[in-house]
């Protein structure tokens, strides 16, 4: 409950306390402070000291495996702030706000990591991702920015309204009256049409947040068209809330009948890893293809739920860690470049020597190359598969994909490298000493990670 | 003080690696030259003196030196685990060898930005040996994408162009088979027995060898792991990233490309893609030897009508790789150790002929066969040295190539009349090629080209000469190699039931 309690009442702080430091660098430092506090917050309560518990019905649990993914959340904000948020603060004329509404976002990610009913499951999302329909069209100058987020916020009303649908049928259908989702699982509700109708409303909904195929049209256009560090807010941090909730529903609510969803899920997850990197292949612009990437990526996560295994879950846990720290690399690195193309990377290596390096680590995780907690993600992810057997084909097509995947992947390295640099000098914006050093960080948690996993996984077990 | 420490396979594995670490730091380039050589040496020095502790006197002391195993990942059932049997041995030998030659031979030659590319050599030369020395299928695995990565960054930041894709095409060529080993591996996991008590299921080798895999497991996992081992080697049709790589890759990257690092492709048939799936591979053995044929005399022909060396070289390697291959894959007990041998010709032999190339091109700043000629007159040291490598390469006697060659006959004579009637294809083949080189480069009018050449360096001369030695070595005393691995080849031979 500490980080709900946190992040809400910080949220609010920052708002009004939004008259008095308007236009003062001061709100980058204290949305700093808050993340701290909060992931300090999050941390106190995964060692078993809460601050704040109410009852509320139980429509709130909180479990270490949510704990743990809020944990990589906040971090991964704190990362983002840390890097960019001088960019935040310029987004547009209000500072203060959208840095309360990222807390509200992360308020949202607390409630879907740790939901308990599907009530709460509905608001955690809708918590999150309404934030974000401003924050995407903050930059009121940038016609594509606003485009974005109308096209945003009308599918993703849509969608929530299916998955309030779901909700709905699976509430009418089951003869409990029950919303809790360990209620209605535990075969104590007979399947029927209602509820199967229900969950396959549901599976759509929750595709659409995380972005699968073939529900993924919205993310090419929002993460192209929003300002970088909202992209990278959006990747890291709301598809990790987002798939939480997605993996918990599944694996509580529905797990008991996996039969049923299981052949929709393969296909949502074929679909999203064969889509997502066919497509970023044909990219101009990096920030489209990385949207095209966080498409195949959540799909390759997916397989993390059809697997439903211990070595699965670890998975989850290091893919998604991996993946947040890439792309909040990543992103950082777009944020500073002349331009968005390919070109804004060649010749980096020259440039910029260790961002050029850094950049390298980041996407031979993306890729899953040894020796980075990309890889050993993949890896037990695909473990997972393969110890329930008859998921051999499904190997091997992830497989493909991943070799698909280092198409574009490398095509980054080999502009950063094996090219001249396009733009003169004195074209790229400075990239200052505590920027670097940051990336070198995260560079060398990746790689930390892909040497000792079990510092991220073992925690799963607490 | 040896082997309760450190055992041979991780010196030959960390040598290389911190002394790239130390030749990075470096900012002379004659520092990084001699500090890449001093590592060379030093691990060339490793591996000559494990080979003392293969012997049969000092077996007792065998198993503390050679072998090691470090808890990694052991919830899933993989451990850091390196060992040096006699296969390891020979292809270790080989590594750090033709590493010293080429390094030798290069030194002249200067490259931008020396210290990460002499620190990226130095950190290939690890990778490689690390695909040599894992006894861990997922070890294995990391090693041989190290080695792709590495590769990518030499091509491509050292090639001759850089606008072209040859070192893009190269590792997402390679990289897909790699991924097609790595779901194999993942194929097979769930039937693995464990080794030990965290896990189910085990990534070691010996695990696999241990497991039963069932007839229709075993043909799925083989076709997929056969692919990347393929593109490796390269045999036709995965062979079309091979002559361009070769052509435009710096010389000590095209040499250390043809001669040891096609290798870990044979290497993994004989370690994991053969012994593993007897069922499946008597299955494929006719798909094989086709492939293979096809693969020798394309090739051969191929090479026969290029005029640029370094694509001439790369396209003869084909041919003679293509060799050892079907003596690797033969079934036959005579023949798999003939093209184990082989396999160790090859890298010596093409690491020779490459440093041939290497020498003329340095020279002569010429690499066209229609530019140069007279060769012998001007530099009869190099046609000297040009002629014992030709004599390797066609395989004549008091040459280990003839032993191998031999053998390799002998031991498909029952058992394919297409692979036969390859293989001798593909001498004769190689036989025209070595004789047109030798007419058209060596002999001749004295080009333009050649008659202002230089002179070799000593360094050159030495390294020309250990070559030689080898060459000879492995003639007149095949036994000193073939021994090593015999033990080996017998159990392979056993498991596949041939």
């Amino acid at each position: 409950m500490n980080a709900i309690i946190i992040s809400g009442v910080w949220g609010v702080a920052m708002m009004l306390g939004g008259v008095l430091f308007r236009r003062s660098h001061t709100t980058v430092f204290i949305a700093i402070a808050g993340m701290i506090l909060l992931l300090a917050g999050n941390l106190m309560e995964f060692f078993s000291t809460p601050l704040f518990s109410f009852d509320g019905f139980e429509m709130l649990k909180v479990s270490s495996f949510g704990l743990h993914f809020n944990t990589i959340a906040f971090f991964g904000t704190l990362l983002i702030f840390l890097l960019n948020g001088k960019d935040i603060e310029t987004l547009g004329n209000h500072s203060a706000e959208y840095f309360s509404l990222i807390f509200f976002s992360l308020c949202g990610v607390s409630v879907a990591t740790s939901y308990n009913t599907l009530l709460t499951l509905f608001l955690g999302i809708e918590l999150m991702v309404v934030p974000l329909y401003f924050l995407v069209g903050s930059d009121n100058r940038n016609l594509k920015g606003i485009e974005a987020s109308l096209k945003m916020f009308l599918t993703g009303a849509f969608f929530s309204a299916i998955i309030l649908m779901g909700i709905a049928l699976i509430y009418g259908g089951n003869s409990l009256g029950s919303m809790y989702i360990t209620f209605i699982s535990l075969g104590k509700v007979d399947v029927n049409p209602m509820i199967m109708t229900g969950m396959v409303l549901l599976l759509a909904g929750m595709a659409f947040k995380v972005s699968a195929a073939p529900f993924h049209f919205w993310a090419p256009d929002v993460y192209d068209g929003t300002p970088t560090v909202v992209s990278s807010f959006l990747s890291a941090v709301v598809q990790v809330g987002a798939f939480i909730a997605f993996y918990k529903l599944f694996s509580t609510t529905f797990g008991q009948i996996k039969p049923q969803w299981q052949t929709l899920l393969v296909t949502v997850a074929v679909l999203s890893m064969v889509i997502g990197n066919v497509t970023a292949i044909f990219q101009q612009s990096i920030k489209r293809m990385l949207a095209y990437a966080v498409i195949a990526q959540s799909g390759f996560l997916l397989l993390g739920l059809i697997s439903f295994s211990d070595v699965g879950r670890e998975g989850v846990v290091l893919f998604i860690g991996s993946y947040a720290l890439g792309m909040i690399g990543m992103f950082a690195v777009i944020s500073r470049l002349p331009d968005y193309t390919i070109d804004g990377f060649s010749g980096l290596g020259k440039l910029n020597p260790g961002v050029a390096l850094f950049t390298t680590i980041f996407l031979l995780s993306l890729t899953g190359i040894p020796l980075t907690a990309g890889f050993l993600g993949k890896l037990y992810l695909l473990l997972g598969l393969a110890a329930g057997q008859g998921w051999g084909w499904l190997i091997i097509l992830a497989s493909i994909s991943m070799a698909v995947s280092a198409v574009y992947y490398f095509r980054i390295i080999r502009a950063m490298y094996f090219r001249e640099p396009v733009h003169p000098v004195e074209g790229v914006p400075e990239m200052r000493v505590s920027f670097r050093w940051l990336l070198g960080i995260i560079a060398a948690i990746l790689i930390l990670l892909g040497l000792v996993p079990d510092i991220l996984t073992s925690w799963i077990y607490y | 003080m040896l082997g309760n420490y450190v055992t041979f396979p991780e010196l030959l594995l960390w040598i290389p690696f911190v002394m790239g670490l130390i030749v990075l730091l470096l900012k002379s380039a004659k520092a990084v030259k001699v500090v890449s050589l001093i590592s060379v040496w030093l691990t060339l020095g490793v591996a000559v003196v494990s080979l003392v502790y293969a012997l049969p006197a000092k077996e007792a002391d065998y198993w503390n030196y050679n072998n090691v195993s470090y808890y990694w990942l052991r919830y899933i059932g993989s451990s850091f685990t390196l060992g040096l049997d006699g296969i390891s041995h020979v292809f270790t030998l080989l590594t750090s060898l033709v590493f010293a030659l080429v390094f030798m031979v290069t030194s002249g030659s200067s490259y931008e930005k020396p210290n990460a590319f002499y620190a990226m050599l130095l950190f290939w030369q690890s990778a490689i040996t690390g695909v040599f020395v894992a006894f861990d299928v997922l070890v294995f695995y990391f090693f041989w994408i190290i080695v792709l990565v590495l590769t990518f960054f030499l091509m491509g930041r050292w090639g001759d162009s850089w606008k072209t894709g040859f070192a893009f095409k190269f590792f997402i060529y390679q990289f897909t088979g790699a991924l097609l080993f790595l779901a194999a591996v993942l194929i097979l996991y769930p039937y693995t027995v464990p080794v030990q008590a965290d896990s189910a299921h085990s990534f070691t080798i010996s695990a696999f060898f241990i497991s039963p895999f069932l007839a229709g497991v075993q043909v799925r996992a083989f076709l997929l792991m056969a692919i990347p081992f393929f593109v490796m080697i390269p045999i036709f049709p995965f062979h079309t990233w091979f002559p361009g790589s070769s052509a435009r890759s710096p010389y000590p990257v095209a040499m250390i490309l043809g001669s040891v690092m096609v290798i870990m492709g044979l290497y993994g048939m004989i370690r994991l893609a053969i012994p593993l799936f007897s069922i499946a591979f008597e299955k494929f053995q006719d798909v094989i030897f086709i492939l293979c044929v096809v693969s020798i005399v394309y090739s051969g022909f191929i090479a026969l009508i290029q005029d640029d060396l370094k694509r001439l070289v790369a396209w003869a390697s084909v041919t003679h790789v293509g060799i050892a291959t079907l003596g690797v894959c033969s079934g036959n007990a005579v023949a798999l150790a003939a093209g184990m041998f082989e396999t160790i010709n090859h890298g010596i032999i093409i690491a020779g002929l490459w440093m041939v190339m290497f020498i003329i091109e340095a020279l002569t700043g010429k690499r066209s066969i229609s530019s140069l000629g007279g060769i012998a007159k001007k530099s009869p040291g190099l046609a000297v040295f040009f002629f014992f490598v030709l004599f390797a390469v066609v395989g004549l006697p008091l040459t280990g190539s003839f032993y191998a060659k031999w053998h390799i006959l002998e031991g498909l004579a029952g058992v394919s009349t297409v692979a036969l009637v390859g293989l001798i294809l593909g001498y004769l083949l190689t036989l025209l090629l070595m004789i047109n080189i030798a007419r058209k480069v060596f002999f001749g009018t004295v080009s333009e080209a050649v008659a202002m050449a230089g002179s070799m360096s000593v360094m050159q001369v030495i390294a020309l000469v250990l070559v030689i030695l080898a060459i000879l070595i492995l003639g007149i005393y095949p036994d000193a190699v073939t021994g090593l691995f015999k033990a080996s080849v017998d159990n392979i031979i056993k498991r596949t039931g041939g």
